[in-house]
């Protein structure tokens, strides 16, 4: 064990010792739910489950929001008075509502109205099916939401307890449709700390063709986009979420409106190898095939030799050492030992391309003008994962900075620097996807050999 | 209160809490200083962990008679609450101390567990169950909903990032 290790374990053990341990019974805790203000946002999520009420026009009984902890609170506490709320109509509401509908083939078993916001959602709905082929499609379409916003759905049935979970708060501001299959599924709605005003999650039935391909009701108002055609502002494309090693993995139909989401673009893409059937089209990638869409006014595409390839091709953004560097600079352009490559067009005079050639990968940028590239010898590996090192190029006067992480992009916001850079991030995750991030931001880590 | 749609509409169906789940009181008496700490390291702040521990034992209570095992379910819940309370905290720009008491503060460990915050959340997860939760990996991934392989690569780069930040 080395000394970073033992620090880390004595500083949890001492802090841990040195805490104390708030005083709370499990009786206590059922009495005194939890969300109970404590701060503004707990005051919100409080109205907010009123207004889920109001949508039954009922009077709704709520403890009083007294400012009182839990921990503050002795175990044998008589239980929090109550007190009766009257609410208003329903057309006075314009705080974010979660409306549950019942897809034809589903059962709504129960409706429930959480206590605390920024924990799993605050409101949900619970399906089950009659028609053991009926899956559940949720739509999430977060209309001008400034912040996170969560709608999450689970299967549960025999597993419950141990749930696959897809979240759009990962998404801000992406309209997100996933596809449940599970005998029951647990949708959960959207935070009501966050600051928005509209968001609306509902439900509907999704068909499936006869040889099980997901079908996308077009009424939904998204398209799948053509290769090369880019007039639509939104786009939608078959994807599959959950490791393909596991039983359970979820079809879906990613769809967005954003011009500036090439990150989930290329996930999408780069998961793509199943078909999805979309206004009577069916669209999938085999092996070798090209998948490329637009968005806005930027065409993106991204050319998979194999899913796998993009793994294999993220980690090349590895450091490595100047000597094989240099050595491995003469090999650039040497197409006949080139054994994958990977193209991702990154606006209309960028392309970023991913090449393994043996056991070297390495990552060139091209533009109109130039081209650059950099190397990896696969020996800083970690378990087979991306180490997560920033690669940074040198392309005319912008820093280019590519990044590889299995899962957490790259900082939002860099350190402060005058550069006009730009920060390309690439991120490869265990379920072969691929999400490229592009923005202004410049990067502090620009001290990596630069050719 | 529990609210319940009915007939299209809302209205209240009874009192939530009454009455203990089977064992639960018991269980929970035992995870209860475990389960806050836990949270308050992953959260970095004492009040959000008690808050993020609280919600997360109260809404199992109310599932318990269909958790088959939970010490996971615990240890995963609280990581999803976590995670989700990070996203809205601002923990980056607070810069909160970590929880301890004053005569506790040391500024070798200040530092650590600032550094440990300053983590992406994946990361910091991974040390808080791995160094304060002793929890083996294969227990941290089905915390984290991810492959074993992947708690190694983010421990590998939570540790490379806090080498580097401490010998600053």
């Amino acid at each position: 064990m080395n000394t970073l290790e033992d620090d880390l374990r004595s500083m949890y053990s001492h802090r841990a010792d040195a805490m104390q341990t708030p005083v709370v019974a499990a009786d206590s805790l059922r009495r005194a739910p939890l969300g109970e203000p404590r701060s503004g946002a707990r005051l919100i999520a409080l109205s907010a489950a009123a207004l889920l009420v109001i949508a039954g026009g009922a009077a709704l009984v709520v403890r009083q929001s007294a400012d009182v902890s839990p921990a503050d609170e002795p175990a044998d506490a008589s239980p929090i008075p109550e007190a009766t709320v009257s609410v208003p109509t329903m057309s006075d509401v314009t705080a974010p509502r979660f409306v549950p509908s019942v897809p034809d083939g589903w059962v709504l078993l129960d409706v429930t109205a959480s206590e605390s916001p920024g924990d799993w959602g605050d409101r949900s709905a619970i399906y089950t099916r009659a028609d053991p082929a009926a899956r559940l499609e949720l739509h999430h379409n977060p209309d001008n939401l400034a912040e996170t916003a969560n709608t999450n759905a689970f299967a549960l049935g025999d597993r419950y307890g141990s749930w696959n979970r897809v979240s759009t708060g990962d998404h801000v501001g992406v309209s997100f449709d996933i596809v449940i299959d599970g005998e029951y599924v647990m949708v959960q709605g959207v935070n009501v700390d966050a600051d928005s005003a509209t968001v609306e999650s509902l439900a509907q039935a999704i068909t499936l063709s006869a040889d099980g391909v997901p079908v996308l009701d077009p009424s939904t108002g998204f398209t799948l986009e053509a290769a090369g055609v880019g007039a639509s502002s939104s786009q939608s494309l078959g994807y599959r979420y959950g490791r393909a090693d596991e039983p359970g993995a979820l079809w879906g139909v990613y769809a967005e409106a954003a011009p500036d989401l090439l990150d989930a673009s290329l996930r999408t893409g780069a998961v793509f190898s199943d078909p999805v059937d979309v206004n009577g089209q069916r669209y999938w990638t085999s092996p070798g095939g090209t998948v490329s869409w637009t968005t806005g006014h930027t065409r993106y595409q991204l050319d998979a030799a194999d899913p796998l390839d993009l793994i294999g091709l993220a980690q090349s953004l590895r450091p490595s050492t100047d000597t094989e560097i240099r050595q491995l600079a003469a090999t650039i352009g040497a197409e006949a030992q080139l054994t994958a490559s990977s193209t991702i067009e990154l606006g209309t005079e960028l392309t970023l391309e991913l090449r393994t050639q043996g056991d070297l990968r390495f990552v060139c940028l091209d533009d109109t003008h130039s081209r650059a590239c950099r190397f990896d010898s696969g020996e800083n590996a970690n378990d087979g994962h991306s180490s997560g090192y920033p690669t940074s190029l040198l392309l005319g006067d912008n820093w280019y900075i590519i990044s590889t992480d299995t899962q957490n992009a790259p900082p939002s916001t860099a350190a402060t620097t005058t550069s006009n850079g730009k920060r390309i991030s690439l991120i490869a995750t265990d379920t072969n996807a691929v999400r490229v991030t592009t923005g202004t931001d410049s990067w502090a880590d620009l001290d990596r050999p630069i050719f | 209160v529990d609210v319940r749609c009915v007939d299209g509409g809302m209205r209240v169906v009874g009192e939530r809490g009454v009455g203990a789940p089977a064992g639960f009181d018991d269980w929970f008496v035992g995870v209860w200083p475990r389960a806050f700490r836990l949270a308050a390291f992953m959260t970095h702040d004492a009040q959000a962990g008690e808050d993020v521990a609280q919600d997360v034992l109260f809404r199992m209570s109310q599932r318990w008679g269909s958790i088959e095992r939970p010490d996971a379910y615990l240890q995963r819940a609280l990581t999803n609450a976590c995670r989700n309370w990070s996203r809205h905290s601002r923990m980056a720009e607070s810069k909160l101390r970590l929880v301890a008491t004053p005569e506790a503060t040391e500024t070798a460990f200040d530092d650590l567990a600032d550094a440990v915050a300053r983590l992406p959340f994946r990361q910091r997860a991974v040390v808080v169950l791995r160094y304060y939760g002793d929890l083996s990996e294969a227990e941290i991934a089905h915390a984290l909903a991810c492959r074993p392989g992947t708690v190694k690569s983010l421990a590998s780069r939570a540790l490379s990032t806090l080498s580097k930040e401490i010998t600053r």
